[in-house]
């Protein structure tokens, strides 16, 4: 009963966490579904490492394993994915570079442009994603550090996130960069628009459609992930030395903007859209 | 003048007693509490006989024995290569555990950078392409790596050591860490010792018993892991050698790693564990070699290893980033394909809207990105910085703690030092951050002095004032002054 009560009071916030977190990875793209912290397991842990349970001294150790397991999954992961990034931001890289120079007729450069156009929009979006990732599950590894300390007493998780801090999955500077070049090169795939417009309305909407799919797992994770975002950073109940402030207002005036602008857009591309 | 933060304020002792000796180790115990109290607690008032005493008798004896084994997953953890298949061995056994889809380990470059990082401690800013220096690390991690064959000398070590693991443990890796918390420790560790004998053994038994247990199936897994692995990853970072290798691997080889190099030959270890992390610059290398090869069709894995000569680069490296390259480049081309034939012979009637919408849907995708992005930056530099800070303030304390325990210890040995000219301890500097260092100099004495007052009058006469010192760090310019004052104060009342 005591339990129970404690969901609404300090177990508040660490529920909303967990759900929130497993509402983000629902959300994600499908390949990533398994790769996120495994908060619940962990905090079961915590809840057997707090009691007099004769479990106690096994949930420590199988806590602090599970945790570096963690760590190093999403290290490997996280690896993977920021090498493959790095090919294929080369790659689109190229292709602008081609579809610029490409001398055919304008039709067929309008539809490289906007294959192109697509590929880096979506490209930009995984690796913003994989950054998200990231922030996600150091997140997680501080809030379940924070229980771990206040059940157990303990100082765990100053010197573990110490550690976490570099590791490769937190150590993000390469993404970054990436990012930041993929928001230059789409910035001039983008600006170079009128020439290509007329020939665009005249292309078949099936060649855009096709690609929709991965795209809109793309937005709609994006989408969830800025929603997250905003949520955690509301005020907790929780909140303390170590929390994030709320967003900004200007900030989240924003966001709240862009969320609604995207869900119009992820509304209207389910669908054909049909013009008069 | 906002005085520093006060560490001080936390501090009720208990009033002295028959011998000095008890109440010290109380003292030693409950700052070490405090120590691990969440670090929010530092920021407000408590009082630590209420809330801690509990803690201290119960938390810690029930608690010691299994730092050993804490200790060593926090920081074998995310290093230990072939930890990693015991450890999901063990944790199956506990807790269902989903498989982790790549099988090798992650020990990674920067982990070396981590450890000795750590060692070096606070000041350090790791610099992922560094091959940090093997040695400090392995000699440090040695000493609390208990031996799994000796499963009596384990118990030795949880019983009369738990307080150097309990410091420890939570900063085995700098040795600056371990002479501090090992000093202050041990005693009380032993005196709780005694104090529940019945609760520590039998949680030591316990742990033990569970440990012999683990450590025949970690052993058999052990061997596995390292018989079945063809695959070599090894190490990266071109500028790397792979001489470097072995080393960084042999501490975090095995639970009670450093005994069995015998089933873990080194070399072929770290080289199957380890991760590679690429670079634009590396994979331009790469693309060059794979181009003077005749493209990613025709280039082998062997000739481009060859061509690029980069230290460290495995073949195995080579293939499986040749792999996702040709997979990068053949599947635009498969789209392109098609599109083209779709334009010739697909009807041009569209809608004008459907089209348009398509590059503003893409825009507005793009926005949203931008803007993820753009929080997530501002998210992470927050984060760094909040856990700076926590990092400084927790440094802040210990040294407080560290010399208020000196402070006491002479006074209560009958010394006749004045708290006013008594110096900064140079055993508090050794892991001084430059920029705190003139903080840490000027801040102890005064706050020192108040505690050392504190001791004398049985009461407590001074209430150490909360002050919230939300910034720390801004403070450091006025630090020099404020404490100045603080001490004139202190010796006026």
């Amino acid at each position: 009963v005591a339990e129970r009560a404690c969901i609404f009071t300090s177990r508040g916030c660490e529920m909303k966490f967990g759900k929130r977190l497993k509402k983000q990875v629902e959300e994600s793209l499908p390949g990533w579904r398994d790769k996120f912290l495994a908060y619940k397991r962990l905090k079961v842990l915590v809840r057997l490492v707090s009691g007099s349970s004769p479990h106690r001294a096994v949930a420590e150790a199988t806590f602090v394993r599970l945790l570096n397991d963690e760590v190093d999954r999403f290290n490997a992961f996280f690896l993977e994915q920021e090498e493959e990034f790095i090919i294929r931001h080369k790659e689109v890289r190229e292709t602008v570079k081609a579809v610029a120079g490409e001398e055919p007729s304008e039709a067929e450069r309008a539809v490289e442009m906007r294959k192109v156009r697509r590929e880096i929009v979506d490209l930009h979006g995984e690796m913003v994603l994989l950054l998200n990732y990231s922030a996600v599950n150091y997140t997680g590894l501080a809030k379940i550090l924070k229980k771990y300390d206040k059940r157990t007493g303990r100082l765990l998780r100053l010197p573990f996130i110490e550690e976490v801090l570099k590791q490769p999955f937190y150590t993000t500077e390469l993404m970054s960069r990436l990012v930041r070049e993929c928001e230059e090169t789409m910035a001039a795939v983008f600006a170079s628009d009128n020439s290509g417009d007329q020939w665009t309305r005249k292309c078949c909407t099936d060649t855009g459609m096709a690609p929709m799919a991965p795209e809109q797992g793309i937005l709609r994770n994006t989408v969830a992930a800025l929603v997250a975002m905003r949520e955690l950073r509301s005020g907790s109940s929780t909140y303390g030395h170590f929390s994030l402030p709320p967003l900004a207002k200007e900030t989240e005036h924003g966001l709240l903007l862009s969320i609604q602008v995207a869900d119009l857009v992820q509304s209207e591309a389910h669908g054909i859209v049909r013009v008069v | 003048a906002a005085p520093m933060v006060r560490w001080g304020c936390a501090v009720r002792l208990p009033p002295a007693t028959g011998g000095r000796r008890p109440p010290l180790e109380h003292i030693k115990i409950n700052l070490w509490e405090r120590r691990n109290a969440c670090p929010q607690f530092l920021m407000r008032r408590c009082d630590l006989r209420q809330s801690h005493n509990s803690r201290v008798s119960g938390g810690m004896s029930s608690s010691l024995p299994i730092l050993p084994n804490s200790l060593k997953e926090t920081f074998h953890g995310p290093y230990n290569p072939q930890l990693t298949p015991m450890q999901r061995q063990l944790t199956s056994d506990l807790v269902p555990l989903h498989q982790s889809a790549l099988p090798s380990a992650t020990l990674h470059p920067r982990a070396g950078a981590m450890r000795s990082s750590y060692a070096a401690s606070l000041g350090y800013s790791p610099n992922p392409l560094d091959s940090a220096p093997n040695h400090e690390r392995q000699s440090m991690v040695a000493p609390f790596a208990p031996q799994p064959s000796d499963i009596e000398v384990f118990q030795t070590l949880s019983n009369n050591i738990p307080g150097g693991h309990t410091g420890a443990t939570w900063f085995p890796g700098s040795a600056d860490g371990l002479s501090d918390y090992g000093d202050n420790i041990p005693a009380s560790g032993s005196q709780i010792q005694n104090g529940g004998p019945a609760v520590t053994s039998d949680v030591v038994a316990k742990q033990n018993e569970w440990w012999a247990e683990i450590m025949n199936d970690d052993w058999r897994d052990i061997l596995d892991a390292t018989a079945a692995d063809p695959q070599s990853k090894s190490m990266v970072q071109p500028s790397n050698s792979a001489a470097s290798q072995p080393a960084v691997n042999q501490p975090a080889s095995s639970h009670g790693g450093e005994i069995c190099n015998v089933a873990s030959p080194p070399n072929s270890n770290s080289a199957a564990k380890q991760r590679m992390r690429w670079t634009p610059e590396l994979h331009e290398c790469f693309v060059d070699s794979v181009n003077k090869l005749g493209g990613s069709e025709k280039a082998t894995p062997k000739g481009v290893l060859k061509l690029m000569k980069v230290d460290g680069l495995t073949i195995y490296h080579v293939k499986s980033h040749l792999q996702k390259y040709r997979t990068a480049r053949y599947k635009p081309d498969l789209m392109e394909g098609t599109a083209e034939k779709r334009t010739t012979t697909e009807e041009l009637t569209l809608d004008l809207k459907s089209s348009m919408d398509l590059t503003e849907a893409l825009r507005l995708q793009m926005e949203v990105q931008k803007r993820l992005h753009e929080q997530l930056e501002t998210q992470r530099k927050l984060q760094l910085r909040i856990e700076e800070q926590g990092k400084y303030l927790q440094m802040m304390f210990e040294k407080q703690s560290k010399s208020n325990t000196e402070k006491v210890q002479d006074l209560s040995s009958g010394a006749t030092t004045t708290l006013s000219s008594e110096p900064s301890h140079p055993a508090t500097r050794n892991r001084d951050n430059d920029a705190a260092d003139d903080v840490n100099r000027t801040g102890e004495n005064p706050v020192s002095a108040e505690i050392g007052e504190t001791l004398m009058h049985a009461g407590g006469n001074q209430e150490m004032a909360e002050s919230e010192s939300s910034d720390p760090l801004a403070n450091t310019n006025d630090g020099s002054k404020a404490p100045q004052e603080k001490r004139r104060r202190v010796h006026d009342s």
